[in-house]
């Protein structure tokens, strides 16, 4: 199914009965990416899995986005749904707007759970911080010494050598999005989620170390951790029972188990 | 650091060349970031073998070659860290440890609960269904009566030992006309993959039936055959608190699935084969009956792990009885789990953490008690 929000087409798929859960996904990836969960979520619940602007099957924005834009799509698109008693899971990027959601406390969302969720920025180590000013350095040398068309194709070629694999693989308005959303750092919004919080982190993620779950942990006043083992950056797929379990048993919390 | 899996295959069992496919499957799906696989290969008369001989499956097109390219293992121990160590036949006193064993054996010593009684014993992790629940999804004597037990759909059927057989073949044949009728199947109780199995139409089928399967098993069993037969497969994956995939439907052109069509048609790949309709074309509330019967079959065992439940179900009326449970299914299911949204690699990363699950709870478990019963005067033993 479609629905447009500010003139962007957004791709989602419902089904299930019940409260209201909808799923975010994270960067790079698409509603797909959550299917275990909103294929075995969808017995109890009433599970929206979309694709965010940029991604999967929905509109690739005009510009760029940042992620106040990102929250205000995802509001828009909840109302229009008119959702009322939901819960947000969101996992890496999407944990991002469902902690900008939740900060301003929306009388509708009753719980929120952030599956390895981005939102905390590091402070760079010093081997990303010299691999960013040679970056800067060569970037100065192009642009002085190359001129013309080449000038772009260089730096193409120092952006593909010194950038993320997230930065690679995007390309336009969404390399732009991403250096956009990546910089902004959710911290100081975490003692502000009043909604209670489930956080659940795979012990090995690589890309969101589990310090950030601790930290999200004692930030969020009504939060609630569950580390676990053995799992990476996309829990779900490691350990599905154990990630699902935690899920269910908080939402039952939430909404009782009358459901 | 890599986690050792030792990977268990073949074995004394008539799905040998079956299990090397699942083991190779297994071998390409799982993460090599993460783990280092050992290959052992238990061959047909019992012998294990190891080394990287037995990581490539055009090797196993010759079975004989294979004691000239393997290293035999000839002792099995544990290690005070709780490795599993394999002592390899050398000169050099070699040795190889796993962290957890993983056995891909279907049928007979593998998924029947002898293998996993040797990692019990050697206090290993292992993936999948323990000693009592392997036992009891290979005699489909014990599975019926346990369903039974739980309340579970089953069709009529009824069983008989060999010798029943033959020493009173005239009351046998009059006691399964009386209960069952025709077309009736004949199976080996502890078999899988059809092999041994007919179906009869009358007593000189009936007859021919018992003659093949008698050779296959001490018990036999008698099963009415659902005519309008559809054949739902569904699979269950956890330990105390399982999730079930989603169903597929197994066609088949032959009136039963037997060992060729099962696992032979279209060459040797399993999901390209012709019949396999992912998922089953039946409405979200008989699917929802199906995938509920599932784990309470893989509960009524107390299965772990992983399973593939096969339900007949009688496409007229269609009310649904679950036919069998395998405990290790031809190519664990995979194919059911990435429909449902779980890749193969992880299908494996969630198999293992489901055993360490297991092996972290039974070691708490209180296994030895402090008692002078030994030192007291036991009657009948004299003391000096």
């Amino acid at each position: 199914m479609f629905v447009e929000i500010d003139g962007l087409k957004i791709f989602y798929n419902i089904d299930g009965n019940g409260y209201p859960v909808i799923l975010l996904h994270g960067w790079g990836a698409n509603s797909d990416s959550l299917y275990p969960l909103y294929n075995y979520l969808k017995n109890n619940y009433y599970v929206i899995n979309l694709d965010l602007p940029g991604f999967g099957r929905s509109d690739i924005p005009l510009k760029s986005l940042n992620g106040e834009d990102y929250k205000n799509i995802i509001l828009k698109f909840i109302n229009h749904l008119n959702l009322k008693n939901y819960t947000i899971i969101g996992h890496s990027f999407g944990g991002r707007i469902g902690i900008r959601i939740a900060k301003e406390n929306p009388i509708e969302l009753k719980s929120l759970i952030l599956i390895d969720s981005a939102g905390i920025r590091e402070k760079k180590k010093v081997k990303q911080k010299i691999s960013e000013s040679t970056f800067k350095f060569l970037k100065k040398m192009v642009l002085k010494t190359i001129k013309g068309k080449n000038q772009e194709k260089f730096l193409d070629k120092l952006r593909n050598i010194f950038g993320s694999t997230d930065y690679k693989s995007q390309k336009g308005v969404m390399r732009e999005t991403l250096v956009k959303v990546v910089n902004e750092d959710l911290t100081s919004y975490l003692k502000d989620i009043k909604t209670k919080t489930l956080i659940i982190w795979g012990e090995k993620d690589k890309e969101l170390p589990v310090k950030h779950a601790y930290i999200m942990n004692s930030l969020i006043k009504n939060s609630k951790l569950v580390i676990i083992k053995n799992a990476g950056h996309f829990p779900f797929l490691d350990n599905l029972i154990k990630v699902l379990n935690s899920i269910e048993s908080f939402l039952e919390e939430i909404y009782g188990s009358n459901i | 650091m890599k986690r050792k899996v030792g990977l268990f295959f073949g074995s004394k069992s008539v799905e040998h060349e079956i299990s090397i496919i699942t083991a190779m499957q297994v071998l390409n799906a799982i993460d090599k970031e993460k783990y280092e696989i050992i290959p052992v290969y238990i061959s047909k008369s019992g012998e294990f073998f190891t080394g990287d001989y037995l990581k490539d499956i055009k090797n196993f097109r010759n079975l004989s070659l294979i004691p000239k390219n393997s290293q035999k293992i000839v002792n099995l121990k544990l290690n005070s860290k709780n490795k599993l160590i394999f002592e390899l036949e050398s000169i050099f006193n070699k040795k190889i440890e796993i962290d957890i064993a993983f056995s891909t054996i279907h049928g007979t010593y593998g998924e029947d609960g002898k293998i996993q009684g040797i990692f019990e014993m050697l206090n290993i992790p292992y993936v999948g269904a323990d000693v009592a629940s392997s036992a009891l999804g290979m005699d489909k004597v014990l599975m019926k009566e346990i369903f039974k037990a739980n309340n579970l759909p089953i069709v009529n059927h009824l069983w008989i030992k060999r010798e029943e057989w033959e020493n009173e073949k005239e009351n046998v044949i009059k006691m399964v006309e009386e209960k069952i009728n025709y077309p009736l199947f004949i199976k080996p109780a502890n078999l899988g993959s059809s092999i041994g199995i007919t179906k009869a139409y009358d007593r000189e089928s009936l007859i021919k039936g018992v003659e093949i399967a008698k050779y296959y098993d001490r018990k036999i069993i008698f099963e009415e055959s659902i005519e309008n037969l559809r054949e739902i497969n569904c699979s269950v994956l956890g330990n105390d608190e399982p999730i079930a995939s989603v169903c597929e439907e197994v066609k088949s052109s032959k009136d039963f699935l037997d060992y060729e069509s099962k696992y032979k048609s279209k060459s040797d790949n399993f999901i390209k084969k012709f019949g396999h309709i992912i998922p089953a074309n039946i409405s979200d509330i008989k699917t929802k009956e199906i995938q509920d019967l599932a784990i309470k079959a893989f509960k009524a065992i107390d299965c772990k792990g992983i399973a593939r439940i096969d339900f007949l179900m009688d496409s007229s009326s269609e009310k649904v009885y679950v036919n069998e449970i395998n405990t290790m299914p031809g190519a664990i299911s995979f194919y059911l789990w990435e429909a449902s949204g779980i890749p193969f690699t992880n299908l494996i990363d969630n198999l293992i953490n489901l055993a360490y699950e297991i092996y972290e709870d039974k070691n708490k478990n209180i296994t030895s008690i402090d008692t002078d019963v030994l030192l007291q005067d036991i009657r009948g033993v004299k003391r000096t």
